[in-house]
């Protein structure tokens, strides 16, 4: 665990039956209730340093809780807090769907 | 509960100890601030910069310790200016101990601020706030044991019922006393380390001692221009002038690269260690983490509704609307009959000492009328506005409010807490700009601080729902007669809210194109806010505050506007002369040269603008506010008003440039002249062309 969370993480993924854990996909698209761990972020750097000072990086797990009224923005469980998120935002995180007990 | 030290308690000649209290936003940093100092508190601002800084005494055993409530920061890696005064306190200036206040609710997210920060320092005491939620929630967290992890002291408290204080300020003490132990480090990549180890070799022997030269040295192969820059300023350390030290920090990235790790990416790798640090020290402190948001409160499933959340969220924005049209009147209309009554004493006691007619004037009729004009109108609203929405905003209600409108503004570019700060802006405009600090994202926070403006204020309010009244509704009271009257204000609101959108779109795609943006929104736990101390804190630091930026400028433009109206040349009036000068201008967009007078003079305060019109037409020498409506319609109809004069008034007044106290107050949010200027051009231009496209469309069809 610790630092070599997300290598290791990888290394089991690919081991393990990929439909049964879903495929790689991006946040936005994680239903309601469901858990993720983030595989990879792809945006720039003001919002990875936003993210990281939320604690969402690679090997977060993260929980979709609920959406607007509007479906968006959507209310996430990141290591503790509730944190909201633009779809826009949240597609640029991809994710593998499943949770951490799950997967490792 | 006894409590050991004393509150705000500033003895002389004794010595004195300094302490930051610093921490993520919404983890109860004040509460202890305020428990520690009462409520004796001290704002001013730092030297150069614009973010004021709040900072109060207590004392314990003899001595004195100054404690500064620094603003909240999820790193040291800064995004606002308020961010960057933490930062800068942390990591150069000079103190005893710095607090770090912690969430326990989500105690891995605050350990990472934690981390950061005992690579500065090893001076730290810890503090774990909000016990008492996370019990309830089944969380359970091993004090002792985070304590051993980190090598620093570690104290629970739940500041909220004074649990835990007593230990903090003692434990603030001893760290005086006994030798500091060196804290726990984060360890990085062997690589990094390495190179870490290398620029600090050869750091030490010119680094001013206060300052940790391993964080400096990371900063330092990060490039990290930013912190470099502040270091130069304050200790005059530059890095060009030790060029042994640059070439061995060239190498170093070098080497770094050999491995894999380029120099750009190394701040987001270090903060990711920082992050997998915390979560393994988490793993081995929280027992229970998972209960947490299981437990969802049923509050939470009522908003999350649209059935049942929509209703309570329009409720309140309706109650907000409601207090500011009506709460704010009824002490407004107090503090202006006090004030005429005191007028009467004054004039009479300058009459005692028999001053020239001229004096009593300026004094009486420029300055104290102005002035006490501005605090009847902007202090009720301003008194009622900052601590209603400083508790629902620490009830937890506000960022759910903006979570939920946040996709309407998102299509203009904006931020749902921007309908917030519009909220705030019915109170006041100054308040609104000031709210628009709840606005992280630098783009955002500067649209809402532009477009507050177009959103009508209390002082606004009165000048609208009157000309309504006398040109398009009647004066006859009765239900038809008020529903039209609402319906019309509705209407010019809804004009008004249209214009912010697309101002705000049209700014995002033009001058602040490129603009960092970013929305993340944290939406903390509902929690009990504390009713007493919100109230006399808000209405102390800021209320009065912004009273005082006001009286500042009402005070000369008082007297301005009495001088004008005063002197004259050749019997007409000064006032009289600009007023005509501006006249065939003004007709242009619909108004005359005496309506577009009062505008600019009434910059002070919108309240003044009708006063100031009736006296210029009826060519008096101060302002009378005339209550009977139908001998106001008169005056104005006399001196040429029509339907058409009526609307682009109002217009005028919707979207013309703030008031001084609005434009002070963005000028002090922004730092700069700059975007001052910017909002009184873009809206006062945004007026003209309306103006001018309405008055022309009209007067084809009337």
């Amino acid at each position: 665990m610790g630092y070599f969370t997300s290598h290791s993480f990888f290394y089991t993924y690919n081991k393990l039956d990929k439909m049964k854990l879903g495929e790689s996909m991006t946040l936005d698209e994680l239903s309601v209730g469901e858990s993720a761990i983030v595989k990879k972020i792809e945006t720039d750097d003001n919002m990875t340093r936003r993210f990281i000072d939320i604690g969402l990086v690679e090997g977060t797990k993260v929980t979709s809780l609920y959406r607007s009224y509007l479906k968006d923005p959507t209310a996430y469980f990141i290591r503790g807090a509730v944190i909201a998120l633009r779809k826009k935002d949240a597609k640029k995180i991809y994710i593998i769907r499943g949770n951490h007990e799950d997967v490792l | 509960m006894k409590m050991y030290y004393k509150q705000g308690y500033q003895k002389k000649n004794t010595q004195e100890k300094i302490i930051g209290l610093a921490g993520n936003p919404n983890v109860g940093k004040s509460t202890i601030f305020n428990e520690l100092t009462g409520l004796k508190q001290h704002t001013g601002n730092w030297t150069g910069k614009t973010v004021e800084n709040a900072y109060g005494y207590y004392g314990y055993h003899d001595t004195n310790y100054k404690i500064y409530d620094l603003p909240g920061t999820y790193s040291l890696i800064t995004h606002s200016k308020e961010e960057e005064h933490a930062r800068d306190f942390i990591c150069f200036d000079h103190y005893d101990a710095i607090i770090v206040v912690c969430d326990a609710l989500c105690l891995e997210r605050n350990l990472n601020l934690v981390l950061q920060i005992l690579e500065v320092t090893d001076q730290v005491v810890v503090c774990v706030n909000l016990l008492d939620e996370a019990k309830k929630r089944g969380i359970e967290i091993d004090l002792e044991q985070l304590s051993t992890e980190l090598q620093v002291p570690v104290i629970g408290t739940c500041a909220r019922d004074k649990i835990g204080l007593n230990e903090l300020v003692k434990q603030i003490e001893e760290m005086g006393k006994t030798p500091i132990k060196e804290s726990i480090q984060t360890k990085y990549k062997e690589q990094i380390e390495d190179a870490i180890v290398k620029v600090e070799n050869h750091l030490t022997p010119f680094f001013p001692k206060n300052l940790s030269t391993r964080f400096f040295a990371l900063k330092m192969i990060e490039n990290d221009q930013d912190i470099l820059n502040r270091l130069e300023e304050v200790t005059n350390f530059r890095l060009e002038a030790h060029p042994a030290l640059s070439s061995i920090i060239i190498e170093q990235r070098e080497q770094l690269k050999q491995s894999g790790i380029l120099y750009h990416f190394l701040k987001n790798d270090t903060a990711k260690t920082i992050i997998h640090h915390a979560e393994t020290i988490c793993q081995k402190v929280v027992h229970n983490p998972q209960s947490n948001m299981k437990k969802h409160q049923t509050l939470e499933k009522i908003l999350k509704s649209p059935w049942t959340g929509i209703p309570i969220m329009l409720a309140f924005l309706f109650l907000i609307f409601w207090i500011t049209m009506v709460g704010a009147n009824y002490p407004s209309q107090l503090l202006f009959q006090f004030f005429s009554w005191l007028e009467q004493w004054l004039r009479y006691g300058f009459e005692l000492f028999s001053f020239p007619s001229w004096i009593t004037g300026i004094m009486i009729d420029g300055a104290y009328q102005t002035v006490t004009w501005v605090i009847s109108v902007m202090l009720p609203p301003m008194a009622i506005f900052f601590p209603l929405f400083t508790l629902l905003e620490d009830f937890g209600l506000l960022p759910r409010i903006a979570f939920q409108l946040d996709k309407q503004f998102a299509k203009c570019k904006a931020c749902g807490k921007q309908a917030l700060t519009m909220c705030m802006g019915f109170g006041c405009n100054a308040v609104g700009v000031t709210g628009t600090r709840i606005i992280d994202s630098p783009r955002e926070r500067l649209i809402a601080i532009i477009t507050n403006n177009f959103v009508p204020c209390n002082g606004r309010f009165p000048t609208m729902v009157s000309i309504i009244t006398m040109f398009f509704v009647g004066f006859r009271p009765g239900l038809q007669n008020s529903i039209s009257n609402a319906l019309i204000l509705t209407g010019i609101i809804l004009f008004g809210i249209l214009m912010t959108l697309i101002v705000s779109n049209g700014l995002s795609n033009t001058i602040l194109k490129g603009m960092p943006s970013s929305f993340v929104l944290e939406l903390p736990p509902f929690r009990k806010p504390q009713i007493g101390k919100v109230l006399i804190h808000s209405l102390f630091n800021r209320t009065l505050f912004v009273l005082g930026r006001a009286i500042t400028v009402a005070l000369p433009a008082g007297i301005v506007i009495w001088l004008l109206t005063n002197l004259t040349i050749d019997g007409v009036s000064i006032i009289q002369i600009c007023a005509d000068f501006i006249d065939p201008f003004a007709r242009m967009i619909g108004l005359d040269g005496v309506i577009l007078m009062a505008f600019i003079l009434g910059f002070p305060a919108n309240e003044i603008v009708v006063p100031i019109m009736i006296m210029i037409y009826l060519s008096k020498t101060s302002m009378t506010d005339i209550s009977n409506l139908s001998l106001l319609k008169q005056i104005l109809v006399d001196n040429g008003w029509t339907i058409t004069t009526a609307i682009c008034t109002i217009l005028f007044s919707l979207l013309h440039f703030p008031c001084s106290t609005t434009c002070l107050t963005i000028k002090k949010e922004t730092g700069s002249l700059k975007w001052m200027l910017f909002t009184i051009l873009l809206t006062t231009s945004i007026a003209i062309m309306t103006c001018f496209i309405i008055s022309h469309l009209l007067n084809l069809f009337i």
